[in-house]
């Protein structure tokens, strides 16, 4: 529900750079999210669509957001070996034991912009 | 060098409509390559949130240099937030603590009414069609609602399962209300706000049995999705847990 806050806000980085390094086209933006960002992809795709219509006077139109999915990072206590995972597990996935450390998951970053 | 396309020259060329740019080399042969604007790939690296992650930061120092300390109370709407603050907040009273709230609801002053039956400083913010609170509506009414002394904020979050857990207001920590109406499967299907969580508060406890409530698979549930969180059951009606939730508090305070 508040993908197109996230896509407004991600617009407003974006024309803040654009204005001060000569205003190019945008062709992409790349982001990475976490499986615990709580933003669907799904979603945040078609904000970002609408957010983008009319923004920056036309001239992110068709600018296409491209989605990393970043897995989440475990460490095991037990056995000291890390591993990712898709969701969330409550066992570690070499040595069996319980409730592994888990360490990022919830990223929603901005990584690049492709310019002309 | 070639004005149309930045080639050397040096071999006889030309441009087709189509962007298609014909180069005849030194071996007789036609050569081919698009003519397509070059692009480079810029690095970004920052956080989506920064503006409301820098603004939160702001009123973390603010709070701080209060002495404030600071929950976030996110749940489904329904969970008990407003019924269990106004008992907390007389609890508190009781105790000489000095407390203040700050509440978010789409429209209306109704839970703030509430609270303020206690005599707590109570703030409301109306957040409209929005769906979670941000940590530049907090900001810009931190200072009228957090009187010099307060020991502890509560921010009452709109009703909202997923999107407030995205949105740092400057708080301390974050308490997840999970009700037992609500069953036992919230934190699998929603694990970013019990991962985001230090504390996770079991309410309505003394309709359980009513409900064949399953406290152990719930508790389970929980430390499979936050083994680290904390883990309270309270009624705010028959008052059952609420010892240990004001100890909680109180110790979090002289910390």
């Amino acid at each position: 529900m508040h993908e197109l806050e996230i896509a407004q806000s991600l617009l407003r980085t974006i024309d803040d750079w654009r204005d001060q390094n000569g205003a190019p086209r945008v062709l992409s933006v790349r982001i990475e999210m976490g499986v615990l960002s709580g933003v669907d992809p799904d979603a945040m795709q078609y904000a970002w669509e609408a957010a983008c219509e009319f923004a920056c006077g036309g001239m992110m139109k068709d600018c296409k957001l491209l989605i990393d999915h970043l897995p989440i990072k475990y460490e095991c206590p037990g056995c000291g070996r890390e591993f990712e995972s898709e969701k969330l597990i409550s066992a570690c996935i070499h040595c069996g034991k319980e409730y592994p450390r888990r360490k990022g998951g919830r990223e929603l970053n901005l990584k690049s912009i492709e310019v002309e | 060098m070639c004005k149309d396309c930045g080639c050397d020259g040096h071999h006889h060329h030309h441009h087709h409509d189509d962007g298609m740019h014909a180069h005849t080399g030194a071996d007789g042969k036609v050569y081919y390559h698009s003519h397509e604007p070059a692009t480079r790939e810029v690095p970004l690296e920052q956080a989506i949130l920064a503006k409301n992650d820098n603004t939160a930061e702001l009123n973390r120092a603010f709070l701080r240099g209060r002495g404030t300390r600071t929950f976030n109370l996110i749940s489904s709407p329904g969970a008990g937030k407003t019924t269990l603050l106004t008992r907390t907040l007389e609890a508190l009273k009781v105790a000489g603590i000095r407390t203040a709230v700050i509440v978010g609801d789409q429209y209306g002053e109704i839970d703030a009414d509430r609270m303020r039956s206690t005599g707590v400083p109570v703030t409301q913010i109306q957040v409209h069609d929005s769906c979670h609170l941000t940590a530049q509506q907090i900001s810009e009414v931190l200072e009228k609602s957090v009187p010099a002394g307060t020991q502890i904020l509560f921010i009452e979050n709109v009703g909202n399962l997923v999107c407030p857990v995205a949105f740092d207001l400057g708080e301390d920590e974050k308490i997840a209300l999970l009700s037992t109406p609500e069953g036992e499967e919230k934190p699998l299907k929603y694990p970013g706000l019990f991962t985001a969580a230090k504390l996770v508060l079991l309410t309505k406890i003394d309709i359980a049995a009513a409900l064949g409530w399953d406290k152990e698979l719930c508790i389970r549930n929980v430390r499979t999705t936050n083994p680290q969180a904390e883990i309270l059951e309270v009624s705010s009606k028959d008052g059952s847990g609420f010892e240990a939730w004001i100890e909680y508090l109180k110790n979090s305070i002289t910390q």
